[in-house]
């Protein structure tokens, strides 16, 4: 859509729009009881343990871009977990970009008394953190002993924005508290929660000079714009929403829930200048660098080529452990010497390693932002949760390295993140781009499995395991990462015993899980003895390496008991699973009875089986694709029915006959 | 019976270490028991250490790991670690070199000693350039103390070792100092074997003159070698070389029953006595569960028109669900106890006080209880010593026995089965809680498979012990109902209750008889109907080890059979005229030195005959005799060995 075209949509919201008169006045302390009472009990709220009886937030953004945003919110406790739930309330802060402080704090008491509290009561920590050590802060408030009915208003003023960054210690106060991209100002607005909230308003007021782009996704909400001489304002809102649960394998809830997405940010190009502008300067190679890289590309034949082995050294020697840098943190790569000597980063800072040094090596690279877990709206505000690497090829496209998410991978881009949209920082300025789909068929992973049973119905064999793209990965990194050493015996002998309780691993022969020039593979030997049952003259068996393929290795596997979704089931790669299966079978024995072949196709998945005998042996042939990355709610049923048969054909007996 | 076979092993270890500690005895002559290590022998460790390929199941090798533990003679406690790590592989690059240290901000002091890294080119990394020294130490607080503003002073400081490659090595030395003394002088377990395998491992203890101690090697841990210096202080060491890395199993016993360890106590105050933190701690809950006027209105409100048994049962509920319980290490010891009044204000507890408010709340409605304590093992010979208890709870007496109560969870049969009372320590430490009862169940009965392919029946069922669902039976008729359910459709597939009857209903013992009745039957597609039987073993799961999920191939630790386990069933099963029985379940019998497993099946006419016996006794079961513990449970793990295949005649 084009700027213009934008603007109408945006007309048209305003003239659409449904005006809540409530939304910014103060109310009395009576009206307040009153919605408390007008909210409910918890069996008018599905039983949820507390309901926000409003949530409502103003903004007013300065011409700097420095934002002051005050949130008064009144919440109603309906159960003891509820009460326990309450009786504390967190308010997370950076120091260094952010300020907040309570400005009122009140327990309405469900018989109608008011209890002041003291916002200055609180105690100030650092937050809990893993990998990522930046120092964030928080306020704890405990309350007094809440009871059921109660409700809590709580009224906070905080201004800065939410990404770390340190202002020059010699400005002004408020300094520290513009966002590095000045002037401007973006925000995503959620409107469902983990609990019901029966009204939420969203105020934001800019300078006349700094119109937002807004738009809805997911739903909907009422919305107005009006204008004066000095700013625009502009607000939304929704009433009665109910609680939202995340179902199993969903994506982020970005994908799903009511959201509003705005920026003063006209275009992405915008974006993408400021981007490289902010980092430009991080890429700088020392002696000790250039000397790596020439240790690591001396036998390259290419850029290709370097790029690969620079991005596999990176991705190997660069663990993932933020710590901060002071001034720039949270939106800036770290410099590329500095995280050569600490060997650790969060993503931008290994993404920050490898543009140093494919940069050393004389190849043109970029940053980029991407979204890894849900999708990026089309309005240019920040979307991002990740940082890539862009490397400029000569026919004036992009080839992107993800050096945090390619450890022990063949690939030089993580194939869990197709169709993930990014946005490069060029001085240029790029627009919003998304990478390639990949067909199932690229992250293959397979069983060649070849057994013996014998007339007691005991069971010895093979079941060689071999993937490609991110299967391969993953396979690579049950070897390597996932289990230590002395587990990975263990935990493939976990998927044995799913076969049968009587399994037991006799060997176990890898492959090296550090050679990427070559998928990686595993075989495991092994016996089970009475698996098979023996009656009549007859055996009863199932496959066990379909079992181990649906047990261990379909993602989609625990996310696909129940016939509908209404979010979508985020499975990060389309994947194709096979079983090529061959059974000796006891002398004299042949098939008597087994399922009918399937061949299932649909828009988000497909399944074939087949059960044959040839020479003596039992073939049991299975293949079945999970063609999406992100099926929507419309296209699960296919999918469903799918998975509903290869279980069915898990469980189904083969009868053998002598 | 067999039991504690894994003595074996561990006197095996003994033998070696015996060797390791005439060693230690010249070390520490020599007066190198101390954390301070010097710069050649540390460049020494590292030029000696092994290649990854040298132990291809090491993630990370302790080139060096010695702590050393003072009691300073004012009560003040430091405890210094000093470790010396090579890194072989990704796991250990993810998984290690960030390491977490969890002092307490308001009492104690964090010292780092010496952090760096030595990378293979022999660069030597201790801070980054420009960086101050702290830069790579951050403190955050616990996960589960987020919300928590009365513990928040628990913190926790992340190393983040820096130039980590694999072959590196890493020196980590630091100190946890007490401000001010905390006057329970010492009360240690520290265990001598770990995940990983360590060439070096000193245990240095140092006590000032005077003070009492006691202390002892277990599980094949060498003897300390002691020395009392010119001012009449006291060296303890205990040393180890080349103590192999062990992964625990998740499902084994506790470690304190087989790894071995070293446990000391230690004090300054000649009354106390070893004793001294052991009667501290009940004071201290006695203390913060005193009555207040806000508590005992409460307690009166919440038993308000309740009668009997039912008056703890609301108190409980109530501190179940109002109460937020967080788990975290120290603050079982760490942390006084608050008083009861504050903790039920606050509306979150660490579990010592989620049991001082219920304890309270219990005084208050006038129900006797008291506080114990639990550790996951049996401490050796009961030393008792206050790091080796990882829990503690309420002893309740109601009107029908003493009840094991988790204030954070709902009262359950089997609480003490899972806690049996060689694991309880109850201030004074003689009394003891609970004994330990064996586990069984017996099951008989009758049933018909009809022409339609529905079964029903009669069965009777006697389980004693803790296994005995004496709560579920005796609580609300929809508890009662829903666990006879559950045993309905574990006698047949599908089966439901059709009616029961309770014949006996005691703690620790009940009778039951069930008349079941399901479905029919749905042949397979291959024509087959599968009757999948009565499982009885099911009824004591929870006693049995589980072995479904652990072959002997890949274990390496014992189990632990807490209770004699005794299960016994005799059904009848008669078919309808027309089906055939195509298969009965095989015949199993198994007897070795740790129990007897029987499984018969037998056809008479129409009638099927089945007897099933397991006998397994209490006690440690070493890995090398989980060959015999895993075929003993093998049968009643695997479903085949309740499948009778029937088919229609004609």
């Amino acid at each position: 859509m084009t700027q213009p075209q934008l603007r109408v949509m945006l007309l048209t919201a305003l003239c659409l729009a449904v005006l809540f008169a409530g939304g910014a006045r103060a109310q009395t302390d009576q009206e307040l009881r009153t919605l408390i009472e007008a909210a409910g009990d918890r069996a008018g709220n599905s039983n949820a343990d507390s309901v926000k009886v409003f949530d409502r937030t103003d903004i007013d953004v300065e011409a700097s871009g420095l934002s002051h945003i005050r949130n008064h919110t009144l919440t109603k406790v309906l159960s003891e977990a509820g009460c326990g739930a309450l009786g504390a309330l967190r308010f997370d802060y950076d120091p260094a970009t952010n300020f907040i402080e309570m400005r009122k704090l009140r327990i309405v008491r469900a018989a109608g008394r008011i209890e002041e509290l003291d916002g200055n009561d609180f105690v100030d920590a650092v937050q809990p953190a893993h990998a990522i050590y930046w120092g964030m802060r928080m306020k704890i408030f405990s309350l007094p002993r809440l009871e059921v009915g109660d409700a809590v208003e709580v009224e906070t003023y905080k201004k800065g924005f939410l990404i770390a960054y340190l202002g020059d210690s010699d400005a002004g106060d408020d300094e520290r508290y513009i966002p590095p991209m000045r002037t401007h100002y973006y925000d995503m607005i959620l409107f469902e929660e983990a609990v019901p909230i029966k009204e939420k308003t969203y105020t934001v007021h800019t300078v006349r000079s700094r119109p937002l782009s807004y738009e809805v996704y997911n739903g909907e909400c009422a919305c107005h714009v009006t204008f004066d001489d000095e700013k625009n304002h502009y607000t939304w809102s929704k009433r009665d929403i109910p609680a939202v649960r995340a179902e199993p394998r969903a994506p982020d809830n970005w994908d799903y829930v009511t959201k509003v997405v705005m920026a003063t940010v006209s275009t992405w190009e915008e974006k993408s200048r400021w981007f490289d502008g902010a980092n430009k300067d991080q890429f700088e190679a020392n002696d000790a660098i250039r000397a790596k890289v020439a240790e690591i590309t001396r036998e390259c034949a290419d850029d290709d080529e370097k790029s690969t082995l620079l991005l596999r050294w990176v991705a190997a020697n660069i663990r993932y452990s933020g710590l901060s840098m002071g001034e720039g943190e949270g939106y800036t790569l770290h410099p590329g010497w500095m995280i050569f000597e600490e060997r650790a980063g969060v993503c931008k800072d290994i993404a920050g390693m490898l543009i140093t040094m494919m940069r050393a090596a004389g190849i043109d690279t970029y940053p980029a932002m991407t979204m890894a877990g849900a999708r990026v709206e089309r309005i240019a505000a920040d979307q991002f949760n990740h940082c890539v690497v862009a490397r400029a090829m000569p026919d004036g496209t992009f080839k992107m390295y993800d050096p945090t998410w390619c450890p022990l991978t063949m690939d030089d881009w993580s194939l869990a993140e197709a169709e993930q949209h990014y946005v490069v920082g060029t001085p240029e300025g790029e627009t919003l781009a998304a990478i390639q789909y990949h067909p199932p068929e690229d992250c293959l992973i397979r069983i060649d499995s070849s057994a013996t049973l014998n007339a007691e119905g005991d069971l010895e064999g093979t079941m060689r395991f071999e993937g490609r793209g991110y299967n391969d990965t993953w396979l690579r990194r049950q070897l390597a990462s996932y289990n230590n050493r002395r587990a990975v015996r263990p935990a493939l002998e976990s998927w044995l015993l799913k076969v049968s309780p009587r399994a037991e691993l006799v060997d176990l022969e890898e492959g090296d899980y550090r050679d990427l020039t070559r998928p990686i593979h595993f075989t495991v030997t092994y016996r089970i003895p009475r698996f098979g049952l023996v009656y009549d003259n007859k055996i009863d068996l199932q496959s066990p390496a379909v079992q181990v393929l649906v047990n261990q290795l379909v993602r989609a596997e625990s996310a696909t008991h129940t016939p509908e979704r209404t979010q979508p089931l985020f499975l990060y790669l389309a994947a194709r699973h096979v079983v090529d299966e061959k059974i000796v079978l006891p002398a004299g024995y042949s098939l008597d009875h087994a399922a009918a072949a399937r061949s299932m196709d649909n828009v988000a998945s497909d399944l074939t089986t087949v059960v044959s005998t040839e020479d003596g042996s039992l073939h049991v042939a299975c293949s079945m694709a999970l063609k999406k990355r992100n099926t929507p709610p419309d296209a699960y049923a296919g999918l469903f029915d799918v998975m509903k048969n290869l279980r069915a054909f898990r469980d189904e007996t083969i009868t053998l006959t002598q | 019976m067999k039991t504690l076979s894994i003595k074996r092993v561990l006197m095996v270890i003994v033998a070696v270490i015996a060797v390791e500690a005439v060693a230690a005895s010249a070390l520490f002559a020599a007066g190198a028991a101390r954390a301070d290590v010097d710069e050649e022998e540390i460049l020494n460790l590292i030029r000696n250490a092994p290649a990854a390929a040298d132990v291809p199941l090491d993630d990370y090798v302790l080139l060096l790991d010695d702590l050393m533990i003072t009691l300073h003679d004012d009560g003040r406690v430091e405890r210094r670690r000093h470790r010396l790590i090579k890194v072989m592989n990704e796991w250990a690059q993810d998984n290690i070199c960030d390491p977490r240290i969890a002092w307490d901000t308001r009492t104690q002091d964090l010292v780092v000693h010496r952090l760096r890294t030595f990378m293979n080119d022999g660069a030597v990394v201790e801070r980054i350039t420009g960086m101050d020294k702290d830069h790579n130490l951050s403190q955050v607080s616990p996960d589960a103390l987020e919300l928590c503003a009365d513990y928040l002073h628990h913190q926790e400081t992340v190393a983040t070792f820096l130039g980590i490659e694999f072959g590196c090595v890493v020196e980590f030395d630091y100190s946890i100092v007490d401000k001010t003394p905390r006057g329970r002088g010492l009360s240690e377990i520290e265990f001598l074997q770990g995940e990983a395998l360590a060439l070096q491992r000193r245990l240095v203890v140092l006590l000032p003159a005077g003070a009492g101690a006691e202390w002892g090697s277990f599980n094949g841990a060498p003897e300390c070698v002691q020395q009392t210096q010119d001012n009449g202080s006291r060296l303890m060491c205990w040393t180890l070389s080349n103590v192999s890395g062990e992964r625990l199993n998740t499902d084994c016993a506790g470690k304190g029953d087989f790894v071995p360890c070293a446990v000391i106590n230690a004090w300054l105050d000649k009354d106390a006595g070893p004793l001294g933190w052991y009667n501290a701690f009940g004071k201290e809950l006695e203390s913060a569960a005193e009555q207040s006027g806000d508590l005992d209105r409460k307690a009166a409100e919440i038993v308000d028109g309740a009668e009997g048994n039912d008056r703890f049962h609301k108190l409980h509920e109530f501190a179940r669900k109002a109460i937020r319980q967080v788990r975290y290490p120290s603050l079982l010891f760490g942390e006084p106890a608050r008083p009861a009044a504050r903790v039920f204000d606050s509306a979150y507890a660490s579990q010592k006080d989620h049991v001082v408010l219920l304890w309270a709340l219990c005084r208050a409605a006038g129900i006797k209880s008291w506080p114990m304590l639990v550790s996951d093992f049996n401490v050796n010979g009961g030393m008792g010593t206050a790091s080796a208890m990882t829990d503690v709870r309420l002893i309740v007496v109601l009107d029908d026995g003493r009840y094991l109560v988790d204030p954070a969870a709902p009262l359950t049969d089997d609480l003490a089965m899972n806690t049996p009372s060689d694991r309880i320590f109850t201030p004074p430490k003689t009394s003891k809680a609970f004994n330990i009862l064996p586990v069984r169940v017996t099951v008989t009965g009758h049933l018909t498979l009809a022409d339609d392919l529905s079964l029903t029946g009669d069965i009777k069922v006697r389980q004693s012990g803790p296994c005995s669902p004496y709560l579920s039976l005796a609580g609300p008729a929809s508890d009662r109902e829903s666990y006879l359910a559950d045993v309905a459709s574990r006698i047949a597939p599908g089966g439901k209750v059709a009616g029961h009857r309770i014949l006996d209903l005691a703690r620790h013992q009940t009778t039951y008889s069930l008349t079941v009745k399901a479905d029919s039957i749905d042949p397979t597609p291959n024509g087959n109907i599968l009757l999948q039987l009565i499982d009885p073993i099911n009824l004591v799961r929870s006693a049995l080890p589980a072995i479904a999920d652990r072959p002997p191939s890949t274990r390496t630790s014992p189990v632990s059979v807490d209770h004699p386990i005794n299960v016994y069933a005799k059904l009848k099963i008669d078919v309808a005229a027309g089906c055939r029985v195509a298969s009965l379940p095989r015949e199993q019998q198994v007897v070795n030195g740790l129990g007897t497993t029987v499984f018969k099946w037998s056809l008479d006419g129409r009638t099927i005959d089945c007897e099933i016996t397991v006998d397994l006794g209490k006690g440690l079961i070493g890995p090398q005799d989980y060959p015999d513990l895993r075929r003993l449970l093998l049968p009643a793990a695997d479903a085949n060995s309740f499948l009778i295949v029937l088919r229609k005649e004609g």
